[in-house]
């Protein structure tokens, strides 16, 4: 039994760092997060695509047609970007939400969003790369 | 009603499968040499990573470099060894900080190894220093087998291991090539070498059976390589074919600071003191990489 407060802290972060990969596999299985980082110890356990898409649509109400978002300013690009690289490595974890906003700041006309994030991924059974596509929406606040 | 016999001597669970050595300077002074190695590779990669590109450093990074510089100084002295881990702690959480979530899993490594440093001290008069000691090089052996083990089970969890897909996708890196060469027919290494990796390229997937097995056979062997570890019989026989597994591994990605500090812990495992010949070794090795990021010697790629 540890005894004095230092090996309390030790014994508490050693709990820590082995249950967290346990964590970190579930939150890859649901959320998408990359296996390579976060401290889950799975380097090497899948492949790494660089490449990263995105199609920002939008509307005025719910009833309208969806519009493409085509040629946004660069404070957008920038939000896009950073938004993209957290996605790479988050997964679904990473929220568009700032993104989203920027977007409707630059459209006011519109009341909502929609953030489809395209990203090659290996399919193990056909072992083929495909494409893995998911589609977030987000009203103005 | 009967009780059962007890377990044979031989068959019972071998309690000391995470002791320390007999005697606690003994042990000291291999933490002592643990902690050495640990601070050169630290230092030395601030420094690797910074100098390629000294002229567009940012005040931030120029900032870690510095106090992790000095923290590292500070931390190999003995009468400054807690602040100075304390210091490197406080630089490597900012690091880690900065670069999440892209940050790279060696630096949580390094990072939970300060705090290790910091909240122990095996140098310490007994008997508290002999109890750090002890405490020390089991959670430093502890952490090597979660690392081990869950590197292995996710490589079986994903997916990508099963049919040798990340090993074939992995072909793409001429490194690795050389080292998967001799499990596949040449067509087999020419067409996956040809392939991109952009969507719809594919399958892959190995063919033979030999290479199936191999790839199957490294995420088991990552994970048997904990228990074999912890376990004092099989120990030396796991603590070589630890080693061996993470020169095949790290050699070709060439992540050389990942290697070394990862490396520096499984030697903890080692009945001999074999970190008397790794400290030179380490040493001379790491003065040859930052001769490189100077220019001096040929450029080499390593991470």
């Amino acid at each position: 039994m540890p005894q004095r407060p230092q090996e309390w802290l030790v014994y508490a972060g050693l709990t820590l760092f082995t249950v967290w990969p346990a964590v970190h596999m579930a939150l890859v299985e649901r959320y998408g997060l990359s296996p390579w980082k976060a401290a889950g110890w799975g380097m090497y356990s899948a492949p790494r695509f660089a490449e990263l898409g995105m199609e920002v649509y939008g509307r005025a109400d719910a009833g309208q047609e969806l519009e493409k978002l085509g040629a946004p300013p660069p404070e957008v690009r920038a939000t896009a970007s950073e938004f993209l690289e957290r996605r790479r490595w988050l997964g679904r974890l990473a929220s568009a939400r700032r993104f989203a906003d920027a977007v409707l700041a630059h459209r006011p006309d519109w009341h909502e969003v929609r953030v489809i994030v395209m990203r090659p991924a290996l399919d193990p059974t056909t072992g083929m790369v495909v494409w893995q596509s998911s589609s977030e929406e987000y009203t103005r606040r | 009603m009967s009780t059962p016999p007890p377990l044979p001597a031989a068959a019972a669970p071998d309690r000391a499968a995470l002791e320390t050595p007999a005697d606690p300077s003994a042990a000291a002074d291999r933490l002592r040499r643990f902690e050495l190695v640990f601070l050169l590779v630290v230092a030395t990669e601030y420094w690797a990573r910074a100098l390629p590109k000294w002229n567009d450093l940012g005040g931030f990074y120029l900032g870690a470099l510095a106090t992790a510089t000095a923290a590292c100084v500070l931390a190999g002295s003995r009468p400054a060894r807690r602040p100075g881990f304390a210091l490197l702690a406080a630089t490597q959480a900012a690091v880690v900080w900065q670069e999440f979530p892209a940050t790279g899993n060696h630096a949580y490594l390094e990072l939970a190894f300060c705090l290790l440093a910091l909240l122990l001290d095996p140098f310490a008069p007994p008997p508290a220093g002999a109890a750090d000691a002890r405490l020390y090089l089991r959670a430093v052996r502890w952490m090597v087998c979660v690392v081990f083990f869950y590197g292995g089970v996710q490589k079986l969890v994903h997916g990508y291991w099963w049919q040798g897909q990340y090993l074939a996708y992995s072909l793409a890196n001429e490194s690795f090539r050389d080292l998967l060469r001799f499990l596949l027919p040449a067509g087999e290494v020419a067409r996956l070498a040809a392939l991109t990796g952009r969507v719809g390229d594919g399958p892959y997937l190995l063919t033979t059976p030999l290479a199936r097995l191999v790839s199957i056979g490294v995420c088991v062997a990552e994970i048997a390589l904990a228990p074999l570890l912890a376990w004092q019989r099989t120990r030396p026989v796991a603590l070589v074919a630890a080693l061996l597994f993470l020169l095949a591994i790290e050699i070709p990605a060439r992540e050389v600071f990942f290697g070394l500090v990862f490396a520096n812990a499984v030697l903890l495992f080692a009945r001999t003191d074999l970190h008397r010949r790794f400290v030179p070794a380490v040493a001379l090795l790491l003065a040859l990489l930052l001769l490189v990021r100077l220019g001096v010697l040929p450029e080499v790629v390593f991470y």
